[in-house]
């Protein structure tokens, strides 16, 4: 037994370790507050270690932590997943896609000016180097919804980038 | 697949390719162009997503508060046992010159762990010098700080707390063979005490007016 909880901890010693900053740096994207950011990391990853012997398949795990620290997140802040979750594919069209006062930001000023809910899809792609199928079981919805949303937040960044960047737009039928 | 599904595609992940997409580029450069441009756009997003500094010893306080944060005294306790069990033993065949001096550079030179003040659990405090064999003890002192450091080649804990007179540092080294060379040392403003206490080496660090006496007694109340 003593043997068995040695090995559990280690392994989420490690596993810990692996995935403590990109899961910080997702944290604070949300959270936009180091210390709320580390709060809500701490906060999940002590529900995670409660129900560590939950996850039979490892190459689930990260997925699995990211959606932990999500929930911790949503549930820190009062909002229901629902609510986070209810920017659908119609609403994300109807967002501009050329800015004029994007130009001359910085892509990190790009990305704080979008909708959380419009690019988390693709922040969870970045940040935890994520498939699209990895994204999908974070986000509780379908693969072909995450593709969806990924390309169009990936359009409007780029479109944005291109115009911050004084480059020429973009053409229109991709992102349509 | 035609142009506009393959940028579709590389649009959703242009890091992961099928076999068809991989196809498709080697087929149409404009293809390779473009997803060019979309990994210099992920990169830039990455940059600017991860660029925060990662708060020191992270990952360590995530563990040990995870694991002992909410755990009842006695499985703490035990957990706390068996690690310093395990750490304890190889330090007893390692020696070390100077460590007092060692000790107060380094606390001179952590400038910015001054400034860092996150605050600590004590329990999560005190599960981690367990592992290096010395208790906290319940004082009323808030915890700024904890870390690792490494000191004379040596692995220790290092901790802040609010102090009486201002921020107090201490140091936990496992002890060399060497006897203690020095109880105190002083640099500038920086008043450090000593103390060989069985396998390790605590050192007390205040700059903010405290006496070599006054510290002492700190230490003593802070670490039993």
């Amino acid at each position: 037994m003593m043997r068995l909880i040695g090995r559990t901890a280690g392994h989420f010693d490690q596993v810990v370790r692996a995935y403590s900053a990109e899961l910080f740096h997702f944290a604070l994207w949300l959270c936009r507050d180091r210390h709320r950011a580390e709060d809500v990391l701490q906060e999940a990853l002590t529900r995670a270690w409660r129900r560590w012997g939950d996850v039979k398949d490892e190459g689930a795990r990260k997925s699995w932590l990211y959606t932990i620290v999500r929930n911790e997140f949503y549930r820190e802040a009062g909002k229901t997943r629902r609510n986070e979750m209810a920017m659908d594919d119609e609403l994300l069209a109807q967002i501009p896609d050329e800015r004029d006062f994007t130009r001359g930001l910085e892509v990190r000023q790009l990305l704080a000016s979008l909708p959380p809910a419009v690019i988390e899809p693709l922040v969870l792609q970045n940040v935890g180097g994520m498939t699209c199928e990895e994204v999908a079981a974070v986000l509780g919805i379908s693969v072909g919804a995450t593709m969806t949303r990924i390309s169009r937040a990936r359009s409007l960044l780029r479109k944005n980038a291109r115009a911050a960047d004084g480059a020429a737009p973009v053409a229109e039928e991709i992102a349509k | 697949m035609n142009e506009l599904e393959a940028r579709r595609l590389l649009l959703a992940d242009p890091r992961h390719l099928s076999d068809e997409l991989r196809d498709a580029i080697a087929r149409e450069p404009a293809l390779g162009e473009f997803r060019d441009e979309l990994l210099a756009l992920d990169a830039r997003a990455h940059a600017a997503l991860t660029e925060a500094p990662l708060p020191h010893g992270l990952a360590d306080r995530l563990v040990l508060r995870a694991r002992f944060g909410g755990s009842p005294p006695i499985r703490l306790a035990i957990a706390a046992a068996v690690a310093a069990a395990a750490i304890m033993l190889p330090w007893h065949f390692i020696e070390s010159p100077s460590d007092e001096l060692a000790m107060l550079d380094h606390v001179r030179e952590s400038t910015w762990e001054l400034g860092d003040n996150p605050g600590v659990a004590p329990s999560a405090a005190r599960a981690a010098l367990a592992q290096v064999g010395v208790r906290l003890a319940d004082s009323t002192y808030r915890i700024r700080h904890l870390g690792h450091c490494v000191v004379a080649g040596r692995e220790g804990r290092h901790f802040t707390i609010d102090g009486p007179t201002g921020i107090v540092s201490f140091v936990i080294l496992p002890a060399s063979k060497q006897p203690l060379a020095a109880d105190s040392l002083r640099k500038d403003n920086l008043v450090a005490v000593y103390e060989q206490r069985g396998g390790v080496l605590l050192g007390a660090f205040s700059g903010s007016g405290m006496d070599g006496a006054a510290l002492r007694q700190l230490m003593k109340g802070v670490i039993t």
